[in-house]
């Protein structure tokens, strides 16, 4: 079947994208304007920011390239378009309301209505991408990595509804700090890390032209990451090791597509990778350290840096593929149509990722020397670079079309 | 066999044309090109096939697996994966015509 009959409609994935950068902002604006992250790492403002961070900026944009991307990987169309959307119509006001309940004491009462919502949102969105599996003809590595991915989100969700359960209404006894860690552990270390490496197998060597990289890393890496969150049951610190060796494959892995690829020229793409390399190598030996000063390093900088650059340096090619499918595609065949790296406003791209280069080093150093002052100002340089993404977000969408 | 560079509307890399065994040939190379240039040229370059005497030959990095399902009604094509792991697809009509396939549906699927 034709991958682009089954894709799913622009509106459906377009929304999510733009969410992601406008959160993109706003959670580095709202982490700025939070104060004593580093004496409250465990309090519920902080929480709400990371949930702003993470479900605004990261989940927003892993909705938007499943939807994309599920007709190509997969071959097959999304189960059901309409619930696509009943999902989005969901999961954003909920996310919002959600962040604001820890974030704004006024508002903690929201905090349980607003997390059932989001739970159902997150239950429609997984049930939707599993059911698209019954089309599914051959089950490829991917498959497996998609497929597996979404059971660990909604162990992980379900580890969060509970929580808010037990806070609110005294659902369970339970010890909160160990449900924190398994809600982080599958829906982050779960489903983000597998999400990030299967999309990665796809969008990397497609946009940087890549043949014959080595695909049984990729086949290592899924046993890795499965069993490091197996092992960490048994034993913690063996559940760092074996996530650390996990990130270290996964550098091999883009290392090996990054080497192999048929043109050997450097854009905004490929320098985003790069830098997503170094900071996964570093956030590995942070976990391979075992201190739990040094954990809370690797994890920032997993969180904040790695996600930042990955997810940041895909910007650059999906949007403007989505924006070019609909503006340009009628055109071909009719007059010269600008491909994608045309609209991209490179002067501003390589701008942007300077600021998250400088930003990333001071928030990682302000973590470091436990300097709250240092990590704001890392925070403000994060806010100035969240403000060139939108900028040139905007220059993409405003684009008009030249000659190349 | 001399190659000639030829202007082909809506084209984004160069084409060229030449004789071979009373057949006329037109060529392109997006294997350095990212999606979709392949889509785009493909579609340009189709649309010059419009008699069983001509031949498009698309030298990519990769068999275009979302655009053969477009063109497939009207043009049949050989693979031939060349040493430099690029492949080489030539496209031919399969009757008189183009009259099925729709050059207006060129959204790229990636």
């Amino acid at each position: 079947m034709l991958a682009i009959q089954n894709a799913a409609p622009y509106k459906l994935v377009l929304p999510f994208f733009i969410g992601a950068v406008i959160f993109y902002l706003f959670s580095f604006i709202n982490l700025l304007l939070t104060k004593d992250i580093l004496t409250s790492m465990h309090s519920l403002e902080v929480a709400g920011s990371l949930h702003l961070y993470l479900l605004g900026f990261v989940m927003s944009t892993i909705f938007g390239a499943v939807y994309q991307l599920i007709s190509v990987v997969l071959e097959v169309p999304l189960f059901s378009k309409k619930t696509g959307y009943l999902h989005m119509m969901l999961f954003f006001p909920s996310m919002i309301l959600l962040s604001l309940s820890m974030i704004v004491p006024q508002y903690y009462a929201l905090g349980a209505y607003a997390g059932g919502i989001l739970y159902l949102s997150f239950l429609i969105y997984a049930i939707n991408v599993l059911l698209s599996f019954k089309a599914l003809k051959e089950w490829k590595l991917i498959s497996y990595y998609i497929f597996i991915a979404h059971f660990l989100l909604l162990t992980g969700v379900s580890f969060g509804i509970m929580m808010l359960g037990m806070i609110h209404f005294g659902w369970c006894a339970c010890d909160l700090h160990t449900m924190i860690v398994q809600h982080a552990q599958f829906t982050l270390m779960g489903f983000v890390f597998l999400i990030v490496i299967s999309v990665g197998t796809v969008l990397l060597p497609m946009f940087m032209l890549s043949h014959n990289w080595k695909e049984n890393i990729a086949e290592i890496l899924l046993a890795v990451s499965l069993l490091s969150i197996v092992i960490s049951y048994v034993s913690v610190e063996a559940g760092y090791v074996m996530f650390a060796s996990a990130l270290l494959l996964l550098v091999w892995m883009f290392y090996d597509i990054y080497r192999k690829r048929v043109r050997k020229i450097q854009d905004v793409y490929s320098y985003e990778m790069i830098a997503s390399m170094v900071i996964l190598t570093l956030s590995a030996l942070g976990f391979l350290s075992q201190q739990t000063e040094m954990i809370y390093f690797a994890m920032a900088l997993l969180v904040f840096g790695f996600l930042s650059f990955f997810l940041g340096g895909h910007f650059y090619k999906i949007i403007p593929f989505l924006v070019w499918n609909e503006k340009f595609a009628p055109l071909v065949g009719k007059e010269k149509v600008p491909m994608l790296a045309d609209m991209v406003n490179d002067r501003l791209a390589y701008i942007e990722i300077f600021i998250k280069v400088i930003a990333s080093l001071v928030v990682v150093s302000g973590v470091v020397l436990k300097n709250e002052l240092v990590l704001h100002i890392g925070l403000g340089i994060f806010v100035i670079n969240a403000l060139f993404l939108v900028l040139n977000v905007v220059s993409i969408f405003r684009f008009k079309g030249v000659a190349q | 066999m001399t190659k000639t560079t030829i202007p082909v509307t809506g084209a984004t890399v160069p084409f060229t044309t030449y004789e071979d065994n009373g057949l006329t040939f037109y060529e392109f190379n997006t294997s350095l090109e990212g999606p979709p240039a392949p889509m785009v040229n493909a579609m340009s370059g189709l649309k010059m096939i419009d008699s069983a005497q001509k031949r498009l030959v698309m030298i990519n990095m990769q068999v275009p697996k979302g655009l053969l399902p477009k063109i497939e009604a009207d043009y049949e094509w050989d693979i031939e994966e060349m040493k430099d792991d690029t492949v080489k697809l030539t496209y031919r009509l399969k009757g008189a015509s183009a009259e099925n396939t729709d050059f207006a549906s060129t959204q790229c699927s990636g």
